[in-house]
């Protein structure tokens, strides 16, 4: 039950520029629904208490004269109709219609999906995407087929596997296409999500809140997690510690480092931390925004998971210009 | 309202003006014109996406063959209401023998499309996955192929085992007859949009 | 096939002189019979087991989702032989999470819930319902059923096939149904069997309830439930078509390499496809899928609908509230259901003008559903209401029903959409609808017509003990599903616990599926119920609910042919209560005098 008390109840959190306009549709949606659910739940109640078998010695044959339905009707088609066209609509239309022009100097990615990782391909500095081929797809180094030596756009390209640094405060498009299955490219605590559909690149626009970090989300999304005593069940220790780490430096009582700060507590320390009389840990998730795929895609289709890095634009600026001087590509396995 | 119950009856019903077997055949081709109709508005999507293997791809089909066989098809067609006039004249063996040439066109369609249209362009290499024209060529022809054979085994039966029903019950066989026309004419129309789309256009 | 002329001889065969005192051997009788009761009953009992396979399979799924990588318990043995496990550790494999997934969506929905709201109730009620001796095409009929279960069988036998059965999930999205191994073949040769089977019993079904009324049975006579089968006949009729067209596109795909649905210059796994030209729009299968699936979830609902109808009516002791309005409502559902469908493919970059457009069908669909709740619930107010387990379970359809339309309405809109797409929010919506929603007047239906096919009348105790904990363990069920979904986690996943936000929701997760554990349980008194009152339960007289329509005239069981005299209509189908009579119904077939 320790689990129960930190469930989320609602939407996660939100950390671009256009999520609360989704965020606010879907709020007064369920507000809508709660009352038509409630107002009707009530008069069902009533009716199911007081018109019962032993209450009532006859039913009424006429039927009620029932206005209120009409109204109740028409005023559930009027409401809808509004969160069509007022909300849905228009907040859909920014999403589809609006790219950011060139005046609002947007930063553009690629992003090529493939069983089973997200393969993100940035232009480098000289701002224009190498030629891609699926001639030239090497699995290991070179997955989205790019023309490495035959395009000089290609040079200082940076492509990188499932780790997606971007940087905050600035406009970002995002053109996902897929090498083999439909995938879905989504980021749920940037309220973005676009079908990844071989043979076609489509085009998705967002842009992260100025002053946001991967460091600060952490810092907001920390949680304590109980240390299991010995003999408990450390199940959900082991869950809450998943790619978390940890916020506090733990010394045992010979003044040891037992656990570092940043570093991923788990089953390992679970001695050393008892020993050390620790009953309970801050911990934070180690990449705080995820990109999940959305699309069952295969096998491993639970595990495509991808991290988005948001850093200030002067450190990713410093970032980029790292990368596109060495061999520009950084793939994990 | 119906006045009685009319579970077997070969008589028009009063609200829909068919028997039972016309007006079962009638929705049973509903449902065609919408499985055919999917394969058309596939056919549109993928010309539309690959203009350029639909406009040469046609010309790989013989027109002459594939209007031959139209024509026969719709010689078919005629035959089969003959047929079924025939048993107004209560003339049985007419009918049968109307029945019968239809049943010769249907194969004789059968065999012109296997050997001189499948056949020779099997022979070129051409396949359903040589591209996209002729993977709709193939499945719509096939599916329509099919549907004549399934057309060969009805007309077939009703020509020869199926007639004796003629002696007990000459309106029913005459129902049956006429429901099988209205089949056979609805794959004859899937041809005669067949043929100009796919050879034509 | 085409031919359903072919069979209108019906139980007279080839020979146009009855032998109706012919009494058919055993076979005739049970197995290969063409009477619409038995085949009712048959295509009832092989769906009910379909739906608890369908049920164990996704107990596995939620055992696998509560404790990941732990050991299936009792058979997680026996499942490794075919695959599905692993054979060290027992636990479920993630193909296996795929192949159970995919699996339990298209039991669920084409061989347990239609088959038994349509072939089974539609078959054995509606007939009798209009005061027919049988359906318009006996033998087709027979076909129809056979055709089922030679389409459920393949579904099944899948599990054996070359890397088990089909794993793209119920909607089979190419280009991953196109790789995929060979179970993929046999669920499309199974889909195909199955639709099959559909066409012909819609032809059936229509035709019988135009030409086989009888006599004074008006169409605005008919009992709601018919109204109900006719539109989902038409449904059927319609929609299932284009679903067949694709099925032969991918079949083509897959055995003949066409490349309908595969687009040039793919790479998949460690290499290029060579075997496809490309061309193909993967996107094509998705129209066309959804264009039959989501009139097919009107096809789940409608004959639900139709029972809850029944026996709110028989139970509240009067008639059903605006019962014109309901009926045109379900019509007009039916219509709009065929222009809704790519509201299910939001995110597939479809322009706005298009999304705008299924947005807007989609809000206008939501209307007839609230007028149809709305007449449902109003007719309550004045009534006498008699809280028989049928009825238990046709209330409780009402908010139950009324949660999953309403997390509808969310998804209907784009926008929000964005968010919610393919989430667990997803899951839960139509969860609602389907489970304790229609499966909920499934047992609204079996509990309210069991008296009329065996002439028994199931155990009342057992009913609650079936429908309280059933109550429960649905709505822990789904319920956090809704909370999974908006905080972001995705369907379809062998374990959530690797994700951020899954962390956070793995203890919603946990409580469903002890909900599941509960619900699995509550299905034991139903079990014995059924079987026990098959066998030895209580005798019951013909009309043991006091009720109005035409299959409470008939002897129960109804013998073949099914009346003993011929029936007569007077009055429409809910004449309760009315005002200066003795009793408190008039039944359809007595003049309102007597
Ligand atoms: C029986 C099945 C059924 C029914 C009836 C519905 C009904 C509706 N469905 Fe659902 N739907 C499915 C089955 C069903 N659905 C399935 C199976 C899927 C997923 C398939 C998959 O992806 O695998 C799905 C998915 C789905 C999506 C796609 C979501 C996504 O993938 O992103 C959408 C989007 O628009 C949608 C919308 C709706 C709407 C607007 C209705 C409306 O018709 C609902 C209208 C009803 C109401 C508005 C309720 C009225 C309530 C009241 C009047 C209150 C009364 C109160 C009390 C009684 C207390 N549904
Ligand atoms: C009609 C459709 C239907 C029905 C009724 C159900 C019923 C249930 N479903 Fe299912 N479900 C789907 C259609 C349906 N489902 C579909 C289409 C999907 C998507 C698949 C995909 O992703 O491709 C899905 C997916 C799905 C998931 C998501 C999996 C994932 O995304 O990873 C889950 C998770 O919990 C789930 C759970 C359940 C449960 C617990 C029930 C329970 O409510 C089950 C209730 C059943 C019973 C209680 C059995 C009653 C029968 C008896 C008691 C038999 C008696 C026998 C005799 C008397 C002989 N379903
Ligand atoms: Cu990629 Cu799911
Ligand atoms: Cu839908």
């Amino acid at each position: 039950m320790s689990l129960l008390a930190q469930t989320t109840w609602w939407l996660p959190p939100d950390f671009s520029e256009h999520g609360w306009q989704i965020d606010r549709l879907i709020n007064w949606l369920h507000y809508f629904m709660a009352v038509l659910f409630v107002g009707w739940g009530v008069f069902l109640a009533y009716c199911m208490t007081r018109f019962t078998w032993k209450r009532v010695s006859m039913a009424h044959y006429t039927p009620v004269k029932a206005k209120a339905s009409k109204v109740i009707e028409v005023a559930v088609i009027i409401f809808e109709v509004i969160l069509l066209v007022v909300f849905s609509m228009p907040v859909l239309a920014k999403y589809k219609n609006e790219p950011p022009t060139p005046a609002d100097n947007p930063f553009e990615v690629h992003v090529v999906a493939q069983q089973f990782a997200w393969n993100i391909h940035y232009p480098g500095p000289d701002g224009i995407f190498g030629k891609r081929d699926i001639k030239f797809v090497k699995d290991a180094t070179n997955p989205i087929g790019l023309d490495r030596d035959g395009d000089p756009n290609a040079k200082d390209d940076i492509v990188s596997n499932n780790q997606m640094p971007l940087p905050a405060g600035r406009h970002i498009i995002v053109k996902v296409t897929s090498k083999d299955v439909i995938h879905s490219f989504n980021i749920p605590m940037l309220r973005v999500k676009q079908d990844a559909v071989p043979g076609i690149e489509i085009p998705v626009w967002f842009k992260v809140k100025e002053g946001t970090t991967s460091d600060a989300i952490r810092e907001q999304m920390a949680r304590t997690v109980v240390v299991p005593a010995a003999g408990e069940s450390t199940t959900a220790y082991e869950l809450w510690c998943r790619n978390n780490l940890t916020f506090d430096e733990v010394k045992g009582a010979d003044g040891q480092v037992v656990l570092k700060k940043g570093a991923e507590p788990g089953k390992d320390h679970l001695e050393a931390l008892r020993a050390a009389g620790v009953k309970e840990l801050r911990v934070g998730p180690r990449d705080p925004v995820e990109i999940h795929c959305t699309q069952l895609c295969g096998l491993t289709h639970y595990k495509m998971r991808g991290q988005v890095l948001i850093q200030s634009q002067a450190d990713f600026d410093k970032w980029y210009e790292e990368k596109a001087k060495g061999t520009g590509d950084f793939i994990e396995d | 309202m119906s006045h009685e119950l009319l579970p077997y009856t070969v008589k028009p019903h009063p609200i829909t003006a068919m028997y039972s077997g016309k007006l079962g055949t009638w929705l049973f081709l509903a449902s065609e014109v919408m499985l055919f109709g999917a394969l058309f508005s596939t056919y549109i999507l993928l010309r539309v996406a690959n203009p350029v293997a639909f406009s040469h791809a046609n010309t790989h089909l013989n027109i002459t063959v594939g209007a031959i066989n139209t024509f026969v098809l719709i010689i078919s067609s005629v035959t089969m209401v003959m047929a079924w006039a025939a048993l107004h004249e209560k003339n049985l063996g007419k009918c049968r023998m109307l029945l019968g040439v239809t049943l010769a066109c249907a194969l004789f369609f059968l065999v012109v499309k296997l050997v001189f249209e499948y056949k020779v362009k099997w022979d070129h290499g051409t396949f359903p996955s040589t591209n996209p024209f002729f993977a709709i060529y193939f499945t719509m022809t096939g599916l329509h192929a099919l549907h004549i054979i399934g057309g060969i085994v009805v007309i077939g039966y009703f020509l020869g085992p199926g007639s004796k029903l003629y002696a007990t019950n000459p309106e029913y066989y005459a129902n049956r007859i006429e429901c099988t026309g209205l089949y056979w004419h609805f794959v004859d129309i899937v041809w005669i949009f067949l043929f100009p789309v796919l050879y034509l256009l | 096939m085409s031919h359903g002329h072919d069979h209108s001889h019906g139980s007279h065969g080839h020979d146009p002189h009855g032998h109706d005192h012919h009494e058919p051997g055993f076979l005739g009788k049970y197995v290969f019979s063409v009477d619409h009761k038995v085949i009712g009953i048959q295509y009832a009992v092989t769906s009910l087991v379909f739906l608890l396979v369908g049920f164990t399979m996704m107990l596995i799924m939620r055992w696998q989702l509560a404790r990941p990588d732990e050991a299936v318990p009792i058979i997680g043995g026996l499942l490794a032989r075919l695959g599905i496990t692993n054979a060290g550790t027992r636990s479920l494999l993630p193909e296996g999470y795929n192949m159970l997934g995919a699996m339990h969506g298209t039991i669920m929905v084409f061989l347990g819930v239609v088959p038994l709201a349509v072939g089974g109730f539609g078959n054995y009620v509606m007939p009798l319902q209009i005061g027919a001796k049988d359906m318009a095409f006996p033998k087709l009929n027979m076909m129809s059923y056979w055709v089922f279960l030679a389409g459920g069988i393949v579904m099944l036998a899948s599990f054996g096939a070359n890397g088990g059965a089909a794993q793209s999930g119920w909607t089979s999205y190419p280009p991953l149904s196109n790789i995929a191994l060979s179970g993929q073949t046999w669920w499309l040769v199974g889909m195909v069997l199955l639709i099959t089977s559909s066409l012909l019993g819609s032809v059936n079904f229509i035709t019988t309830i135009f030409h086989l009324r009888a006599k004074g049975m008006s169409l605005w006579k008919m009992p709601f439930f018919v109204w109900g089968q006719l539109v989902t006949a038409f449904l059927l009729l319609l929609a299932f078509p284009p679903l067949e067209a694709a099925g032969v596109l991918q079949l083509m795909d897959r055995v003949a390499d066409t490349s309908f649905f595969m687009p040039a210059g793919l790479y998949v796994g460690d290499k290029p496809v060579t075997s496809w030209t490309g061309g193909g729009n993967p996107l094509l299968w998705q129209h066309l899928f959804w264009f039959l699936a989501h009139p097919e979830v009107y096809v789940l609902i409608l004959p639900a609908m139709g029972i809850v109808g029944e026996v709110l009516a028989n139970n509240t002791r009067k008639p059903l509230w605006g019962y014109k309005t309901l009926v045109y409502s379900i019509i007009f559902l039916g219509f709009m259901s065929f222009i809704v469908w790519a509201h299910h493919m939001y995110m597939t970059g479809m322009g706005t003008a298009i999304s705008t457009f299924f947005q807007a069908t989609t809000m206008i669909i939501s209307i007839p559903s609230v007028i149809i709740l709305t007449c449902f619930i109003i007719s309550l107010y004045g009534a006498r209401i008699r809280y028989n387990t049928p009825m238990l379970f046709a209330i409780s359809f009402l908010p139950m029903f009324a949660i999953g339309g309403l997390t509808g309405l969310p998804l209907g809109l784009a926008a929000a959409d964005i968010h919610l797409h393919d989430t667990y929010y997803v899951i839960g919506h139509f969860h609602y609808v389907v489970a304790p929603g229609t499966i909920f007047a499934l047992f609204a239906g079996i509990y309210h017509w069991f008296p009329k096919a065996t002439g028994r009348r199931m155990n009342e105790f057992l009913g609650k003990l079936h429908f309280w904990p059933s109550l429960i363990g649905m709505n822990m069920i789904f319920g956090p599903m809704f909370f999974v979904g908006i905080a972001g986690v995705q369907r379809r996943l062998w374990t959530q616990v690797d994700y951020n936000l899954g962390q956070l929701t793995q203890s919603w997760v946990v409580f469903s599926s002890v909900g599941a554990a509960v619900l699995g349980l509550a299905q034991i008194p139903f079990i014995i119920n059924f079987f026990s009152t098959a066998l030895a339960g209580r005798k019951v007289t013909q009309n043991p609910w006091d009720a109005t329509t035409l299959e409470w005239a008939a002897p129960s069981p109804p013998p073949h042919g099914n009346f003993l005299t011929e029936p007569v209509v007077y009055c429409g189908p809910y004449e309760y209560s009315v005002p200066g009579k003795k009793s408190d119904f008039c039944p359809q077939c007595q003049p309102m005098e007597a």
